[in-house]
């Protein structure tokens, strides 16, 4: 049983785990915002100088990549994924319960394969040395790690949300946030 | 595997996941996980699906999408937005539903500049929704013309879809450009039309909220308040007529630029871009985020056969051309349910365009009605993308289905201009002497 006053070790590390999704989040705006003001310079520069900024569509383009992937586990702490809410609204309670739990382990463990795989693609990219050549050289694992790390988050986010599922559908009563 | 089981098991696999109520995104990535080792050799196929989901979203064409909801995002935090709106407010204060119509006119111009429906769709749901919803608008009279307007947008010239669409269908792009301008026009105004019509018939739809404001001095405000759009506007548009910026790249000036403007007006502050920089990162990365696993799913719909198969059992089941036209539209529309404008035009239009070629039609007037049938399916309950763009930018208590019904009339009229071209042609390439 939690005690109400205390917070449970599970309950501080989800609270720390919060911080490392907000952390993402954070440095997605950065990132789209270094994005932001690369883009307008080469604009300008192209127009004043005659040669603008080497690499920035590619930069630009990994940077929305990256930005996306690592804002998605700090939206799903947030509950702010695109969602058809059919069944929790309309459904039997019981029901809309069980499914956010299948809906949790669902997650989890698509996460865990495809975050998996990206992981085993970005291991032998970084074997084979392999490298992504346009205007600026990119080797192929920097690319994944974005992807490997996001994934990561989002299946160990899954399950700290499985364990409120869980209790929501043990006590009805006492329901929390699945935000 | 038939193309017809690889059909039932992608398209109704992901039917019955979305209504599980997983994230979308969640729900393609796991459609997308089967069909890799269904179809795409097990391993190598789910290795092939981290790989993919990197190169979906590495395109320099998707960058206008966080860079235009940036633009509302900071318009909306700086106080910009409400002073703006206000000022049309008060000009056109006895219209009925005014901040709807604004809604309508500001997308048919914002399209001008956006070339990306999703991307119009969240900066003006971003910017008015939670203008009218504080207003007091009934919430279906809010979301409806803003996830409407993307019908208008694809229309309306420039559109950098027209202008994909064009070369990748082997049509005069101008023309393409040009012929929509009338289906587009006549859209808007039955959009406006309707929502004036529902307003003057239950004004509690749309609370005036202005009510008693004076005329006096609404010119003033209107060119003072008015004025950071147009400079905005024109930092965008300007900068492609001129050929300094690609479209893409205007995104990027015209969310700069609406920067200094909030400065300029004293609003920008370092709280307010703050709120504005996440408001950006969480609307942009819910959107994109679908994206990423809708464009695999797309690629792997196409792998299994599944839409080949489709396409071939219309082209071979020995049609008259009005009904294969039919058929066509309606896969359009189908595919509109799932997958993004610029995976359907991929997928379908290697298929479509030697069938009509075929049969003699006028490419010009298909071009106008596949412009529109995607934004039927895109606007089409349950699955359209723009309705989960809008359920993503409206208040977090807004049920899907309150999205679904905002959709259904602007649906409704939607399919009416595509009645209207398809029985009409004189509508699309007609009136411009082709």
């Amino acid at each position: 049983m939690t005690d109400p006053v205390r917070p449970s070790f599970i309950e501080r590390f989800a609270k720390v785990y919060g911080v490392v999704l907000t952390v993402g989040a954070v440095l997605s705006a950065i990132i789209l915002g270094v994005a932001l003001i690369t883009v307008t310079l080469d604009v300008l520069l192209r127009n004043l100088f005659v040669s603008g900024i080497l690499g920035v569509i590619e930069y630009t383009e990994m940077g929305l990549y990256a930005a996306t992937v690592l804002t998605a586990p700090w939206l799903l702490r947030r509950g702010e994924h695109i969602k058809v809410d059919l069944l929790s609204q309309f459904g039997p309670r019981p029901i809309a319960r069980i499914a956010d739990i299948v809906s949790d382990v669902l997650g989890f463990v698509v996460m865990a394969i495809v975050g998996w795989y990206a992981f085993l693609s970005m291991r032998d990219s970084y074997l084979a040395g392999s490298i992504m050549r346009r205007s600026v050289n990119f080797p192929e694992w920097l690319l994944l790690l974005p992807l490997v790390i996001s994934m990561a988050l989002l299946a160990g986010e899954f399950l700290l949300h499985l364990r409120i599922s869980i209790a929501n559908l043990r006590h009805p009563d006492k329901s929390q946030s699945t935000a | 595997m038939s193309w017809i089981e690889s059909l039932i098991i992608l398209l109704g696999g992901i039917s019955v996941l979305m209504l599980l109520g997983p994230p979308v995104a969640v729900a393609f990535l796991a459609i997308n996980v089967v069909g890799a080792i269904l179809y795409l050799g097990g391993d190598p196929g789910l290795k092939q699906l981290a790989r993919n989901s990197v190169s979906s979203l590495n395109n320099f064409s998707l960058t206008p999408i966080p860079f235009f909801i940036l633009m509302g995002e900071v318009l909306f935090h700086t106080g910009v937005a409400m002073k703006s709106i206000d000022a049309v407010d008060r000009m056109i204060r006895h219209v009925p539903g005014r901040l709807a119509v604004v809604a309508l006119v500001a997308g048919t111009v914002f399209s001008a500049i956006s070339g990306s429906t999703i991307a119009t769709t969240a900066m003006l749901g971003a910017l008015l929704l939670p203008q009218m919803l504080e207003r007091g608008y009934d919430r279906k009279m809010a979301m409806g013309p803003i996830m409407a307007i993307g019908g208008v947008d694809v229309l309306i010239p420039p559109s950098a879809l027209t202008v994909l669409f064009g070369s990748l269908a082997g049509i005069s792009i101008a023309d393409l450009l040009i012929a929509g301008i009338l289906p587009g026009i006549i859209m808007s105004a039955l959009f406006i039309g309707y929502v004036i019509v529902r307003c003057m018939l239950d004004p509690k739809l749309a609370p005036s909220g202005v009510s008693n404001a004076t005329h006096d001095g609404a010119w003033t405000a209107f060119l003072l308040h008015l004025g950071p759009l147009v400079v905005i506007f024109t930092a965008a548009v300007g900068s492609i007529v001129m050929g300094w910026a690609t479209p893409t790249e205007s995104g990027a000036l015209g969310a700069v630029a609406t920067m200094f403007v909030a400065a300029f007006y004293g609003g920008l502050t370092w709280a307010a871009l703050k709120r504005a920089f996440m408001g950006m990162v969480a609307i942009s990365s819910a959107i994109l985020f679908i994206l990423m696993a809708a464009l695999t799913f797309s690629q792997i719909l196409s792998f299994s056969g599944a839409t080949d198969g489709l396409v071939s059992f219309v082209q071979g089941a020995k049609l008259s051309p009005t009904v294969l036209l039919i058929g066509m539209l309606a896969i359009l529309i189908v595919l509109g349910f799932f997958i993004d404008e610029v995976s359907i035009m991929l997928i379908t239009i290697p298929f479509f365009m030697p069938i009509l070629r075929d049969l003699n039609v006028d490419l010009l007037w298909f071009g106008i009605l596949y412009m529109i049938c995607m934004q039927v399916g895109l606007l089409s309950p349950p699955f359209g993308l723009l309705l989960f763009v809008m359920k993503s930018t409206a208040p977090p208590d807004t049920k899907v289905t309150e999205v679904w019904a905002a959709a259904t009339p602007y649906l409704v009229m939607m399919m009416m201009v595509m009645t209207l071209v398809f029985f009409f042609p004189w509508f699309a390439s007609g009136w411009i002497g082709k």
